[in-house]
């Protein structure tokens, strides 16, 4: 199992991939494509979720997603997580903004 | 990261500007400090005040509420109903479950009623929305707290609010806006009432986070006639800033209250407001300003502020209806 694991990491180097799900082996008939549980990010403000693969910081994670941490907080579930805090594969947070406008 | 405070929990809120991280108990007791020492440096309330909350629906606002409450004033919410359509109802939605949670029931001033609904106004005189809402709730905060015998008004701006407007103000050398900023705008004596910003110590991040471990639902939507608001830009450069040099934002705006700044010194004057003001119930005492010949509102023309926008946008409603 771990040898499979491994052959589909090398398979599928995955970076931040959209929820759209644009995965570069799709459709090739290559691989059979297992997907391993990645950290989904939730922007609901922008309407956008991401998917990032773990473990992570949160100060990493908002950098993938180009958002600087001062314009956010970021919650899990009723935690809110600081930046340090290192998130793993499977688990979903939101980032949500806190900047007002007018 | 553990809580700098208790050293035992874990932390959820971290604090570069300040070199701190709080677990949610701790982050309380340094939130509410933070507003008692806004509130005290600059005698901002009194423990007799009656004080009107001026809510949107926003986090900074019901924070405030929250824990000027919690702190004991004696207060009631205003909210304005600007008439954007779904926004405004869910936002007042949010406000009146938040009330009612505390056993209050928020004064509501609905604008479509009054004849002059944002979107419908702007429209009409071609203006921006924001300048607009800016002279309405002036205008309604000032004659909700005089009929309802309120002392002060106060409104939840907060240290990225003024720091992005006093970046704004500085950029453009507004010397009169300059010297009106402040988080205390003493009560004239044309019946304007005083107001206050208690939470200009705390940033915009703060206030989100209190709201959220506090459990206060808040509206999270953006208003949407604020989308290309000017000072979200000043708000960018400054969060750029502050992510680079934690602690920027106090040290920016707090150097400018500072009574010793010599731009201060140069441009302070009794203060009045952030525009022309329209004030209720007291008269003209101590100035040159007497009252609206439409409303009776203290003014320093003859018609006030408020009364020649409403006027415009009628006048402007009747010609688009005579050529329909």
């Amino acid at each position: 199992m771990e040898g499979l694991k491994s052959f589909v990491d090398a398979a599928m180097p995955c970076g931040p991939v959209s929820r759209k799900g644009n995965f570069p082996n799709r459709g090739s008939g290559a691989v059979s494509c297992i997907m391993h549980p990645m950290i989904r990010v939730r922007l609901p403000q922008k309407k956008r979720e991401l998917d990032v693969p773990g473990p992570r910081r949160v100060m990493d994670i908002l950098a993938e997603a180009g958002v600087r941490p001062t314009t956010v907080i970021v919650t899990q579930g009723k935690r809110l997580l600081t930046r340090d805090h290192k998130v793993e594969d499977g688990e979903t947070i939101e980032v949500i903004s806190v900047v007002s406008g007018g | 990261m553990k809580c700098k405070r208790c050293r035992r929990a874990e932390a959820a809120v971290d604090l570069p500007s300040h070199h701190a991280a709080f677990c949610p108990d701790c982050f309380f007791v340094f939130f509410r400090r933070q507003v008692r020492e806004g509130i005290r440096r600059y005698r901002l309330l009194a423990p007799g005040d009656r004080v009107l909350v001026c809510v949107s629906g926003g986090k900074d606002s019901l924070v405030l509420w929250d824990v000027l409450m919690e702190a004991g004033y004696k207060t009631e919410g205003l909210y304005i109903d600007l008439g954007i359509e779904g926004y405004s109802a869910r936002s007042r939605e949010k406000v009146a479950a938040f009330a009612a949670a505390r056993g209050k029931t928020p004064i509501v001033v609905e604008l479509a009623k009054e004849g002059i609904p944002i979107p419908e106004a702007a429209r009409c005189i071609r203006m921006q929305e924001c300048s607009i809402c800016g002279t309405v709730k002036r205008y309604f905060f000032n004659k909700v707290a005089a009929e309802g015998g309120f002392s002060v008004v106060a409104t939840g701006h907060n240290l990225d609010d003024e720091g992005a407007r006093l970046l704004g103000n500085l950029l453009h050398w507004q010397r009169d806006h300059l010297a009106r900023q402040h988080p205390f705008l003493p009560e004239a004596g044309t019946g304007l009432v005083r107001k206050v910003k208690p939470l200009w110590r705390i940033t915009e991040m703060e206030t989100a986070a209190y709201g959220f471990l506090k459990g206060i639902d808040y509206v999270t939507e953006e208003c949407p006639m604020s989308l290309d608001a000017t000072s979200l830009v000043y708000k960018e450069a400054l969060s750029l800033i502050e992510d680079k040099m934690p602690g920027t934002r106090i040290v920016f705006y707090q150097g400018f209250l500072d009574a010793s700044n010599p731009l201060r010194q140069a441009t302070v004057e009794p203060m009045a407001d952030d525009g022309e003001e329209t004030g209720f119930g007291k008269g003209s005492a101590g100035g040159v300003p007497g009252a609206c010949s439409s409303c009776g509102a203290s003014t320093f023309a003859q018609v006030c502020s408020f009364c020649r926008l409403k006027e415009r946008v009628r006048e402007q409603r009747e010609r688009r209806r005579e050529k329909t």
